[in-house]
């Protein structure tokens, strides 16, 4: 009986030995608790820096598709590019709100996070850097999913679901388009306090790239003096630029990954419809660079057909194209917030400056004219020029200026005969929120 | 003396008996018990003279006995029980016997837990046995596979081609991952790869089925349980040697089962294609250079004027005339050769007895250079200590190589994702390997380097020579058990078992191979006159190492006692711990050079330029990872039963357990699994008189177990990986979302059986019902994508599983000529009854069943799809139906399509199942057959897919090619739509999954045949016989009925399990 007596002590003590069970079942997983964890979540390229939303890129106006290529492209490519009425795009849609999801669970753990070793700068920049994601990438969704920001009727228009919770069970509501755009810029206000001025990697979101967010969203807002305001402290901090006279466009990538004038790197997805090594740059386009323009040759390659893309600011040859956030965009920027502030001078000067490195110094004549229209205009397709095939950028471009008479477009495409057209006050503008979100959440869908 | 007799005389008047000498002679009538009638041919011995006589026709006899002294009368008589008589002189000159008929004494079968055997008598649950000599009707060289089509409630499903994935009663849990039964090789679960065990090795294998049975296995018992249990020896035993050796042929795959699009028109679609200009960014892409096919590059040559029409049409006609399915046949695959050889030892004195098996198995794969050698070791020493103490030390060893160099026809694809187009081959006219496109296109191959680069073409067949990848694999599994009597009642039992498996791997890219060439190649950097290399010229060397290492021990007393031969006691209660540990490495070396041994460093940071800037400029691969995991379980158990006048039973088990996994509440919880059961032998009553049926008892149980899955915590958890892809640093992957309400699944379970047999167990039937019922189950459901997830786990679903299973055993004819017939059945039908998240879009069911997609009302896996409308008369476009109408509409159909637009066909799993074995045996042969069917559910198949075909990298068309809709009228011929360019990837996929495309799946195969001999080597009689066996054995013999028209086997849409043969040699000394 003895012997009984000590087998059930030793089961009882193994009973108690809660000790055993604390042991953590997989090494490489941790529950995120420290500083280092949450700056481990932020770090993933993957998911942080890829796949910003392409819809916009697949229906902008800087490229074509031959009837081939757009015919071999998968159904959401084709629907895209023909501004298809019920285009779905659940990975743009998908990719952003996960990225908002890993911002919202730096953001519930960050204040309580263990320093472990770290500083409270690193918290700090942790913090900076998840607020930055969320309100980026939230205003990144508006461009995709909601009609362009309209200062009168904002408060009433639908605007995106926002979520500033990890939270799985919360029921998801779209808010007003103002709504989303005070949180957006919260959010990146909050951040630039937050952020060092350079972060140690581009993929990583530093005070410039804060600056830069704010610019943009204030841009989209029509809203030119603060727009100017943070460009030009954006620019204050760093106002590197390639000097494309130096470039050797022989090469197969002639601007570098991570160049100087990059403030942060991100790309898109555009379901191969941009390939650079195949996609044809829109022959107007092409003619609108003067003769001597660098950019002619730094961005384009000629093929048999036409010219492709080369200039990437991801470096890259062949996959996902740039879509973060550079210097070259803030000197377009404050040029355009000058001129429409009526500072033709301080346009002219800011235009120029970016120009001198763009086309080569033996033609280079800086831009003299005086009628601000036509600046503006100069200005504007700058931008176009500069920036296409740079994610995101034409797109908002094209939707802002749907507002403004003078600079609006309608946009035509021409497949297999039948010609497909998207003019200014096209409900169009807004992509579908996809039907399973709408089905599954019941939150409105965007007018048809 | 004399007086004494004649006074008895005197006292029976009656009885007429005649006396001689010193003999007595008594008159006797027999009856049976429970008849009266008189019994003919019953056996009277006299066992103190050894004299017998036999009653006659009436039940009589006259037996003659010693008239002085005791006599000892026996009678005995086939199904009788024996009866014994005692007389002392004065002799009755008349006996009335009654015989009673022989109780059906089931053979003692002993069902094992894994924690106790118990008589099978005595069980109240559901256990089914495969003793050795079924076990080893099937010829394999693992363990599972074996056990196809011989038990009730065990399906195999091989859609995926192998015979490693089986269910006990159909489904218990939803997650594929953890679907699996709890495989048990003696006492403990079985952590290493169950290929360690080789099936010479093995005694019998017991499938626990329901609650009662498994619910001691807590909550891992889920799935049911596999009881492995492995040879032993026994006391007393003389030495016995057993030599087996067999060897199996496996046909080669046939490449032809699924219906193609011909060469000819694959040709003529390219062509269409270059046409419409499918090809020309490819053609003009001097960036990347882009592979275009052969016909590609003739039409291209032919548009430039480089080549003459007449040539190119003769060039095209030469290509239609081949098909790469000839070479694969040829040159890719072989016949597999299976040999497998082993050696069993053993033998046992009073105190000690051992046993050793050795086997050695050496597999050719049909993939040519792959294969499988596995030398396997065990012993088991039983030792007895002391009268008190037994011991028993068992080693298991198992050493095997799996030599992985074919890694399929994917090898022969000239990119991931573009199919090997059909008229390519693998050698010339003159047999030499050919080279094929691979990388970038040939044209740019040919002419790149100018003589600095190394060759970068890609040959095939010259790849597959010098392919060098293989697995080791060492395991090691050591047992000691420890029994100490404390009573005769009384038992305490110490058991501990060690293992540790070791999986060393090795790929191995000699600086001749496509890989090697082409890493170095793109990494080479022209730098004047001279080439930099950053990466070094040379091999590549990947390798990777698994280490399992697992502990488990139990305490364990066994109490029995009986009480007035009535009262019978037995209970086991114990703890148990484990520890499974998993660690894991994998490292690359660049600059390899085997012969003597030497890698070179590279320099994994810096952004390299990929030559002629034919890729973004990247770092140099880096592989190395390490991962380690550990998995803690501690558990308390008990079970008991109670057998009153062995009539009733009485039974009970419970279990608690309790892990490390994360945050799951239920872990600190000690959730109890548990089950109670009782069982009645009704035979045993003794107003019982079903005289026909001598035995019958009916059980019943109801418990609960659980699952494990160890995948999902409660808590938000990341995982640590190297290197993110921009800035190197080290980054997290958010593997999990807080979940405080996660639980372990529980299934819990009714069974009901019934057992009867008839005289001499002619015939023998076991009946059982049974209810599943499997809450908290863990899914993936769809999410709301805002949640920034496509789809979420959690506790979500409940599924009902009710079944019969039934086995009915006849010994047919037990003569000269033996004929044995088994038949199973089962019945499994299994239905979502609650799914706890909404599903608002139906048109998310269409399903083709391989994926679970849980709807309420149907069964888990099920066959959903559009409803079909027929083709349009006109444009030979599908339709379909929206809310009821006729449309062509597909982003509607496919996207919003209401449940009423759907069919929901039913199972994708078989809801009848079973086999019929027969088993002639004459003299020393033996004939086995086994039948299986399946029935009661739906398969889809597949069809072409037009977006797939009409692409820049067209990939064969399916054969429904040639039944495509091309005139008006057709539409009453066929299903299949038309051929339209571009195509509409959405008008593809609503026929794909329409109801045009699903069949019944319903089919019977003759699954094997096996024919034996057994040659005796010794005439006399002994405890162990010598003995020849041959054996023949063909496996996957055919389908001998289906309900599909299309001719496809439902099991295996792709290609069908090959024929295999057989032939065995195994000797008994």
């Amino acid at each position: 009986m003895k012997k009984i007596h000590i087998i059930i002590s030793v089961a009882l003590s193994l009973a108690s030995c809660n000790k055993y069970l604390d042991v953590k079942p997989e090494k490489s997983l941790q529950v995120p608790q420290t500083v280092k964890d949450l700056q481990a979540i932020l770090d993933n390229n993957t998911i942080m820096n890829n796949d910003y939303p392409g819809a916009g890129d697949i229906a902008s106006d800087y490229y074509y598709l031959t009837d081939a290529e757009w015919a071999r492209r998968d159904q959401v490519t084709r629907d895209d590019y023909t501004w298809f009425a019920q285009a779905e795009n659940e990975r743009d849609y998908l990719f952003n709100y996960t990225k908002i999801l890993y911002a919202n669970v730096v953001l519930n753990a960050i204040d309580d996070a263990e320093l472990k070793g770290y500083k409270e700068s690193d918290r700090a920049n942790v913090k900076g850097s998840a607020l930055f994601f969320r309100g980026f990438i939230h205003w990144y969704l508006t461009q995709v999913f909601t009609l362009p920001y309209n200062r009168e009727h904002a408060a009433t228009m639908l605007g995106m679901p926002l979520k500033t919770r990890a939270d799985i069970n919360e029921k998801t509501v779209r808010s007003s388009l103002e709504t989303t755009y005070r949180q957006v810029l919260n959010d990146l206000t909050a951040a630039a306090a937050l952020l060092p001025v350079n972060a140690i990697t581009p993929t990583r979101p530093s005070k410039r790239a804060a600056y830069a967010a704010l610019s943009r969203v204030y841009l989209t807002m029509d809203d030119f003096i603060h727009a100017g305001a943070y460009a030009d402290s954006c620019l204050q901090l760093n106002d590197d630029l390639l000097d494309f006279n130096a470039l050797d466009a022989s090469l197969p990538a002639p601007i570098e990954l991570f160049n100087k004038e990059v403030i942060f790197h991100a790309t898109f997805y555009s379901g191969g419809a941009l390939a650079n090594v195949r996609t044809l740059v829109n022959p107007t386009l092409y003619e609108s660079y003067v003769t001597g323009d660098l950019r002619k040759t730094v961005f384009y390659r000629s093929v048999e057909n036409g010219y492709t893309f080369q200039g990437d600011y991801s470096g890259s040859v062949s996959g996902a194209l740039f879509s973060g956030i550079a210097n070259d965009e803030l000197y377009l920027t404050l040029a355009e917030c000058y001129a429409r502030q009526g500072k033709d001078a301080e346009a002219r000067d800011v235009l120029n400056r970016l120009l001198k490195m763009r086309i080569s110094r033996e033609v280079f004549i800086p831009i003299d004219e005086t009628d601000a229209k036509t600046l503006l205009q100069i200005i504007l397709k700058e931008r176009e020029k500069e920036l296409a095939f740079r994610g995101g950028l034409r797109w908002m471009d094209l939707r802002r200026l749907t507002k403004d008479a003078d600079f609006n477009t309608t946009l035509q495409r021409n497949l297999d005969g039948k010609l497909y057209t998207l003019s200014p006050q096209d409900k169009r503008f807004a992509f579908l929120i996809p039907s399973i979100v709408v089905q599954e959440t019941g939150i409105q869908q965007n007018e048809r | 003396m004399k007086k004494i007799i004649y006074f008895l005389c005197l006292l029976c008047p009656c009885t007429a008996f005649a006396q001689s000498g010193s003999m007595f002679q008594i008159k006797g009538t027999i009856v049976a018990g429970h008849s009266q009638k008189p019994l003919a041919d019953v056996t009277i011995l006299d066992v103190t003279t050894g004299g017998s006589i036999k009653s006659d026709g009436n039940g009589q006899f006259t037996l003659s006995v010693k008239r002085a002294d005791t006599a000892i009368i026996r009678f005995s008589a086939v199904d009788y029980e024996i009866q014994q008589l005692k007389l002392s002189p004065p002799f009755p000159d008349a006996l009335l016997i009654q015989m009673d008929e022989k109780r059906v004494e089931l053979e003692e079968v002993n069902v094992t837990t894994g924690y106790q055997e118990i008589p099978k008598e005595r069980s109240t649950g559901s256990f089914e046995q495969v003793d050795h000599a079924l076990f080893n009707r099937q010829i394999s060289t693992d363990v599972l596979s074996r056990l196809d089509g011989l038990m009730a409630g065990v399906a195999f499903d091989k859609r995926n081609g192998t015979a490693m994935n089986f269910n006990i009663r159909g489904l218990s849990t939803i997650t594929s991952r953890i679907a699996k039964p709890l495989i048990v090789v003696d006492n403990f679960p079985y952590e290493g790869d169950i290929n360690n065990i080789n099936p010479n090795d093995i005694e019998s294998v017991t499938v626990l089925k329901d609650a009662a049975a498994t619910s001691i296995w807590g909550a891992r018992a889920g799935n049911g349980v596999m009881v492995i249990k492995t040879k032993a020896a026994k006391f007393n035993q003389p030495f016995h040697l057993s030599l087996n050796t067999n060897w199996t042929v496996t046909a080669k795959p046939d490449l032809f089962y699924t219906p193609q699009m011909s060469t000819a028109d694959f040709v003529d679609t390219e062509v269409f294609l270059f046409e419409k200009g499918v090809y020309d960014s490819y053609l003009s892409n001097t960036r990347t250079w882009p592979i275009v096919s052969p016909v590609v590059e003739l039409l291209d040559k032919n548009r430039k004027g480089d080549l003459s029409e007449a040539a190119l049409q003769t060039a095209l006609n030469n290509l239609k005339q081949q098909d790469i399915r000839n070479d694969i046949n040829r040159y890719w695959y072989q016949n597999g050769v299976n040999r497998q050889y082993a050696l069993d030892l053993s033998g046992g004195g009073q105190k000690v007895n051992y046993r050793m098996g050795l086997g050695y198995d050496d597999n050719a794969s049909t993939l040519k250079r792959n294969g499988y050698q596995r030398l396997t070791l065990k012993t088991q020493n039983n030792f007895q200590i002391n009268r008190a103490l037994d011991a028993q030390v068992g080693i298991q060893y198992t050493e095997s190589k799996r030599v992985l160099n074919n890694k399929g026809t994917t090898m022969i694809n000239p990119a991931t994702g573009y199919a090997i187009y059909p008229y390519a081959r693998l050698v010339d006219d003159k047999g030499n390997p050919t080279e094929l496109p691979h990388g970038f296109r040939k044209s740019f191959l040919d002419t790149v380097g100018n003589g600095r680069l190394l060759d970068w073409s890609y040959s095939p067949l010259k790849e597959l020579d010098m392919a060098d990848h293989y697995e080791r694999l060492n395991d090691l599994l050591v047992n000691m058990n420890l029994r100490y009597t404390l009573s005769p009642n009384l038992h305490i039992e110490a058991k501990y078992q060690y293992e540790k498996q070791f999986l060393d791997s090795r790929e191995h890219f000699s600086g001749e191979t496509f890989y090697a060439r082409d890493l170095i190649n793109r990494f080479t950097v022209f730098d004047g006159e001279t080439n930099r290399y950053n990466i070094p010229v040379g091999g590549v060397l990947d390798r990777s190492n698994g280490d399992l290492k697992s502990h488990s021990g139990r305490l364990q007393i066994d109490y029995n006692n009986t009480w007035a031969e009535k009262h019978e006691v037995a209970f086991i209660g114990g703890a148990e711990i484990r520890q499974t540990t998993n660690t894991s490495a994998a490292t690359r070396s660049y600059g390899y050079d085997d012969d003597v041994l030497t890698s070179v460093p590279v320099d994994y940071v810096t952004l390299f330029p990929i030559v002629y800037g034919l890729a973004s400029a990247t770092t140099i691969p880096w592989n190395d990872s390490y991962s380690g995991s550990m998995n803690r379980f501690l558990s308390f158990y008990a079970n008991g039963s109670y057998t009153y006048n062995r009539r009733y039973v009485l039974s009970a088990s419970a279990r608690r357990d309790a892990s490390n996994l994360f945050g799951v509440e239920t872990n600190r919880k000690w959730n109890p699994f548990w089950s109670v059961g009782g069982a009645w032998n009704l035979s045993a009553e003794d107003f019982y008189r079903i005289s026909f049926l001598p035995y019958a008892k009916v059980r019943a149980t109801y418990g609960y177990s659980g699952n494990v899955n160890n995948d999902i915590a409660g808590v938000t958890t990341i995982a640590y990986r190297p290197a993110a892809s921009y800035n190197l640093l080290p980054y997290a992957n958010l593997e999990n979302v807080p979940n405080p309400d996660l639980r372990w699944e529980q299934v819990g379970q009714l069974n009901v059986g019934l057992e009867l047999a008839t005289k001499g167990n002619r015939l023998m039937l076991d009946i059982e019902y049974y209810r599943k019922k499997a809450t908290d189950l863990i899914a993936s459901v769809p999410a709301d994508l805002t949640t920034g997830f496509r789809s979420l786990t959690m506790n979500s679903a409940i599924l009902q599983t009710n079944g019969w299973d039934a086995t009915l055993q006849a010994n047919v004819l037990q003569g000269k000529l033996a004929w044995n017939s088994v038949l199973t059945g089962s019945v499994n039908k299994n239905k979502v009854v609650r799914y706890l998240k909404e599903q608002p879009t139906p048109a998310n069911w269409v399903s083709t069943g391989t994926n679970l997609i849980p709807i309420e009302g149907q069964p888990a896996y099920s066959v959903v799809s559009y409803r079909w409308g027929g083709l349009d008369g006109q444009t030979g476009d599908p339709m379909g139906y929206v809310n009821g109408e006729l449309s062509k509409d597909y982003v509607t159909l496919t996207r919003n399509a209401t449940a009423d637009d759907l069919v929901f066909h039913g199972s994708a799993l078989p809801q009848y199942f079973g086999a019929w074995r027969n088993t002639l045996r004459y003299r020393g042969w033996s004939l086995s057959v086994n039948v299986t069917y399946k029935f009661d559910y739906y398969f889809r198949k597949e069809t072409i897919m037009y977006a797939a075909l009409l692409s820049n990298r067209p990939a064969l068309g399916h054969g429904d090619y040639y039944q495509r809709w091309q005139q008006p009228g057709d539409e009453q011929l066929t299903t299949v739509p038309s051929l339209k360019y571009p195509a509409d990837t959405r008008r593809d996929q609503f026929y794909a999954n329409s109801a045009a495309n699903v069949e019944k799946g319903d089919h019977i195969r003759l699954k094997d045949i096996q024919l034996s001999y057994l040659l005796p080597l010794s005439q006399k009689e002994s405890s162990t016989a010598r003995n020849l066996r041959f054996t023949y054995y063909v496996n996957n013999v055919g389908i001998l009925w289906r309900a599909n028209k299309s001719n496809f086997d439902p099991d295996f849409l792709s290609a069908p399990l090959p024929l295999t043969m057989s032939l065995g040699l195994t000797l008994d000394l």
